[in-house]
């Protein structure tokens, strides 16, 4: 299997597709999860913006100077798709948690999943997204500035008040 | 549910299950394909478009309409050579890449 740079520079010097569709099938899960997350799994949405993060990352592919790692890269791309997409008027601002339980019960139907939504709904929106990319992508904490332009010291307080939250919620349950 | 640990907390926001689908991939490539004919058909239009008013000009003003054109090319080639170099490297330099 070739590594992430080779498959770049065959993207960026022969506009190879066989080589992006490589790229796509070893990011589309951390992506498309990410992007569940943060839509508070809206599975329709979510994949509907990883889409448009993998076309975007085709085009400005060629910007890519390897400075982060791609995965980095791309949750920036997917997280910036997301606040675009949070700005338009038509995105449901407030999620209630009754919708949340409805959607991801007749979806999967398991009690844990929806446990895990209903603690998430008490997490901020920057601890959300702090959070997750800690903890489910396994990025350091300066990945995550880089990706989501918080300052250091926020994306600590961020995790550590995300974490207080969950504790406290997940005792209370 | 227990969340006191590092290790809860890791397995609280693992992913859970596969979503390592084909079908994503390919729906994908497809989109890629499609922006790429739109970009095609764009650049065909535009093309014909600027080649059709030339010649519409040429036709309804007569040839003689180039003439302070082409007497500036003559008279500074050196600039005229210089423009046209400039044009071509900055369309080069800021093609959009493929879509």
């Amino acid at each position: 299997m070739m590594n992430d740079q080779l498959l770049i520079a065959r993207v960026v010097t022969d506009q190879d597709q066989q080589a992006f569709g490589s790229l796509v099938r070893k990011y589309q899960q951390s992506i498309r999860y990410f992007l569940r997350r943060l839509t508070s799994s809206d599975c329709s949405l979510a994949d509907d913006l990883a889409q448009e993060v993998f076309l975007t990352a085709y085009k400005k592919i060629h910007t890519f100077r390897g400075e982060s790692s791609f995965s980095t890269w791309l949750h920036s791309i997917a997280y910036r798709a997301f606040l675009n997409e949070k700005r338009k008027p038509h995105y449901i601002k407030e999620i209630s948690s009754d919708w949340v339980y409805e959607e991801v019960a007749t979806v999967d139907n398991q009690e844990q999943k929806i446990l895990i939504e209903r603690l998430m709904l008490n997490l901020s929106f920057g601890e959300k997204v702090c959070l997750t990319l800690s903890y489910s992508a396994g990025m350091s904490h300066q990945e995550i500035v880089e990706v989501t332009n918080f300052p250091l010291g926020t994306v600590k307080s961020h995790i550590k008040r995300g974490k207080q939250k969950l504790i406290e919620s997940a005792k209370r349950n | 549910m227990k969340l006191s640990t590092e290790e809860d907390l890791q397995q609280f926001f693992a992913y859970q299950g596969s979503l390592n689908e084909s079908g994503f991939v390919e729906s994908v490539q497809i989109k890629l394909q499609e922006r790429k004919k739109i970009r095609q058909r764009i650049i065909l239009a535009a093309t014909t478009a600027a080649i059709m008013v030339a010649l519409a000009v040429a036709m309804l003003a007569g040839y003689e309409v180039w003439q302070p054109v082409i007497d500036f090319a003559l008279k500074n080639s050196y600039v005229f050579i210089t423009v046209i170099a400039l044009s071509v490297l900055g369309t080069l330099y800021l093609k959009p890449n493929k879509v």
